[in-house]
């Protein structure tokens, strides 16, 4: 029996990746941006925005739980999709993405998180809402965006490998602090 | 009409050995309470049936008469589905290890090539595994 599938020499290399097969890169590729586009926090966050559009928490809910539930079975099958061209002994699952891979993932979730929290600010900021409310709201998100940003300055200093696990995390925070500052000036400036 | 099944027990559980333990006592009740000797099962799982098709496609109008009559012959029958299921489980079993070790050696897309099947279904057979314990030899071989 004569393996199908022309892989790296395993002298060469013994652990192969789908990125390295060029059959499975497209399947990796696709398991890829479905994973990150049907991630729950993006579902949440779409779910979020959708709320916001539709005025109806059920068709938010819905679509949040089509998202993830869909994704997850649509992952599924591109994955094994990708990996069936690496014999099970050859398969390298603890190969870490491309850095820009894993930054390109949480930059989409931390542009919808920030839509979102932009939304919960501007919605706090209609004069229905009583000032009270609106302080109590902020500080909170402040405390938040303090102590996100505090954990990541000690990822980042902390350890060579603390770093470049918390160097991916950075959209983010980014995102995070920004919202809130801009939140400033809807809720409690002017 | 319940008939105790006495000595019998220990015949009833080599005869339905290919059942689950859970429900044998429910099967060996239910020929037990319908007058169906162990014999008549054990001769029909010994020739997998042959008889009972011969029977039924003989054009007699009393065909089941030698068998008890209908619900006997359905119930006999039924057993010899079971045992064929059972084989059947068996072998999937035996099938589902196998791929698993390709499945370790050679890439997926090799795997379903040379089984004839899709890629989708090879990972279905190798997730499968084995459940359950299974009989060590089929009835028509008679006792070691």
């Amino acid at each position: 029996m004569n393996e199908l599938v022309h892989l790296p020499d395993p002298a060469v290399r013994s652990l192969v990746h789908p990125l390295d097969v060029p059959e499975a890169r497209r399947p990796f590729l696709q398991y890829w941006l479905i994973t990150t586009l049907t991630d729950p926090s993006v579902a949440f966050c779409v779910a979020g925005l959708l709320w916001f559009a539709t005025r109806n928490p059920a068709v938010s809910v819905l679509a949040g739980l089509a998202i993830v539930v869909g994704g997850w079975y649509a992952q599924r099958c591109v994955r094994d999709q990708a990996w069936s061209f690496i014999p099970g002994k050859r398969q390298d699952r603890e190969r870490p993405l491309p850095l820009t891979w894993a930054l390109g993932a949480n930059t989409v979730f931390a542009v919808l998180f920030a839509a979102v929290v932009l939304l919960i600010a501007l919605r706090l900021g209609r004069p229905d809402v009583p000032a009270q409310v609106r302080v109590y709201t902020f500080d909170f998100a402040a405390a938040t965006a303090v102590l996100v940003l505090a954990s990541a300055v000690v990822g980042l200093v902390r350890s060579r490998e603390s770093r470049s696990r918390t160097l991916i995390t950075l959209p983010g925070v980014v995102a995070t602090v920004a919202a809130v500052a801009v939140s400033y000036g809807f809720l409690l400036g002017g | 009409m319940r008939c105790q099944p006495g000595d019998d027990t220990d015949v009833w559980a080599a005869t339905l050995a290919h059942r689950p333990p859970d429900v044998l006592d429910t099967v060996r009740d239910r020929f037990v309470a319908n007058d169906v000797p162990p014999d008549l099962v054990r001769a029909a799982l010994d020739d997998g049936g042959d008889a009972l098709h011969a029977a039924v496609t003989s054009g007699a109008t009393d065909w089941a008469d030698k068998f008890g009559g209908p619900l006997p012959a359905a119930l006999i029958a039924a057993e010899v589905s079971a045992l064929a299921a059972h084989l059947n489980s068996r072998a999937s079993a035996v099938r589902s290890l196998a791929v698993r070790e390709l499945l370790d050696d050679y890439s997926a897309v090799t795997v379903a090539a040379h089984l004839a099947v899709s890629r989708q279904k090879v990972y279905e057979i190798g997730r499968a595994g084995t459940n359950g314990t299974y009989i060590d030899r089929v009835p028509w071989r008679g006792q070691p």
